[in-house]
């Protein structure tokens, strides 16, 4: 995966992660998503980023709600050695 | 494998003990104990703020640890696998007390964002249990292709919904390493469903939130 600003400058990753987790001000928001509108490359990794969020929450939502899948789907792995 | 001198067994990581334990060697446990006695107590405090029930939820850890040590596998850092344990052991004592003293190992019903995923938002889940089996299928296998310093931190965050605080305490990272982490595991994890699920997507314009 191509290398973005968000690789070396902690400050930028900090504000997607607070952009993803609904943390920013209203100001904040509409400046960080000026700053993606002006820079494709991290528009595009922030794209990825928020849609690998959603599969991840939907994939956890999934193993909530069947046990029998999740313990198939765990087993042996960190997120499921034990209930 | 065979069976090693204390000092030679103190030079090992925590996987190379754990499979050392595998292999029937008591040591490799017994070393591991010493190891994560006082870190793993300190780790459940946290939670708990009561040191009887760190101390019987650490015997516990270790009791499971020794039990399930046949399904542990290397794909998971050692550490990661036995605070999992851990943390899931405190989760039901605390729903069985019904007086957990924290908030963070539980959702957030305020957090927007910790929600069933709208099945139309990625374009991808259809409302068919067969394409959703698929998905999970492809879910799985994406995120088993991740580095390993990715998947840890992913799993911890989105499935397992610590904070980030707790997740650098768990892999011993600094917090700005662990988001960093976090935001380009659940990129790569994205990319590779658009690979192997759904191409199209990526030609699609951007949408945030």
């Amino acid at each position: 995966m191509e290398l973005t600003a968000f690789d070396s400058d902690t400050v930028l990753t900090d504000f997607l992660t607070k952009y993803l987790d609904n943390e920013l001000e209203r100001g904040e928001k509409g400046a960080f998503e000026e700053y993606l509108e002006q820079n494709e490359k991290e528009r595009e990794f922030a794209r990825k980023v928020s849609q690998g969020k959603k599969a991840l929450n939907w994939f956890a939502s999934q193993l909530e709600e069947d046990e029998s899948l999740n313990s198939e789907l765990t087993a042996g792995t960190a997120f499921g050695a034990e209930k | 494998m065979e069976a090693l001198s204390k000092t030679r067994l103190k030079e090992l990581s925590d996987e190379d003990l754990m499979e050392h334990f595998q292999a029937g060697y008591e040591e490799g446990f017994n070393l591991l104990v010493e190891r994560y006695t006082d870190r793993l107590h300190n780790f459940l405090y946290r939670y708990t703020h009561n040191h009887q029930d760190c101390e019987d939820l650490v015997q516990e850890t270790f009791l499971r640890v020794y039990r399930s040590r046949h399904s542990y596998e290397r794909i998971a850092k050692f550490s990661t696998w036995m605070y999992t344990i851990a943390l899931n052991l405190a989760k039901s004592l605390y729903k069985k007390k019904k007086r957990m003293t924290t908030v963070t190992i539980h959702k957030d019903p305020s957090d927007p964002e910790d929600r069933k995923m709208d099945l139309q938002d990625a374009g991808i889940l259809q409302d068919d249990s067969l394409h959703e089996q698929m998905c999970m299928d492809k879910l799985k296998k994406a995120l088993m292709e991740l580095n390993e310093n990715f998947r840890e931190v992913v799993v911890l965050r989105d499935i397992q919904q610590l904070s980030y605080e707790e997740i650098s305490e768990m892999t011993g990272n600094p917090m700005g390493t662990v988001k960093s982490r976090i935001n380009r595991g659940r990129a790569e994890l994205q990319e590779l469903l658009e690979q192997y699920v759904y191409p199209e997507v990526s030609s699609q314009q951007p949408k945030f939130n």
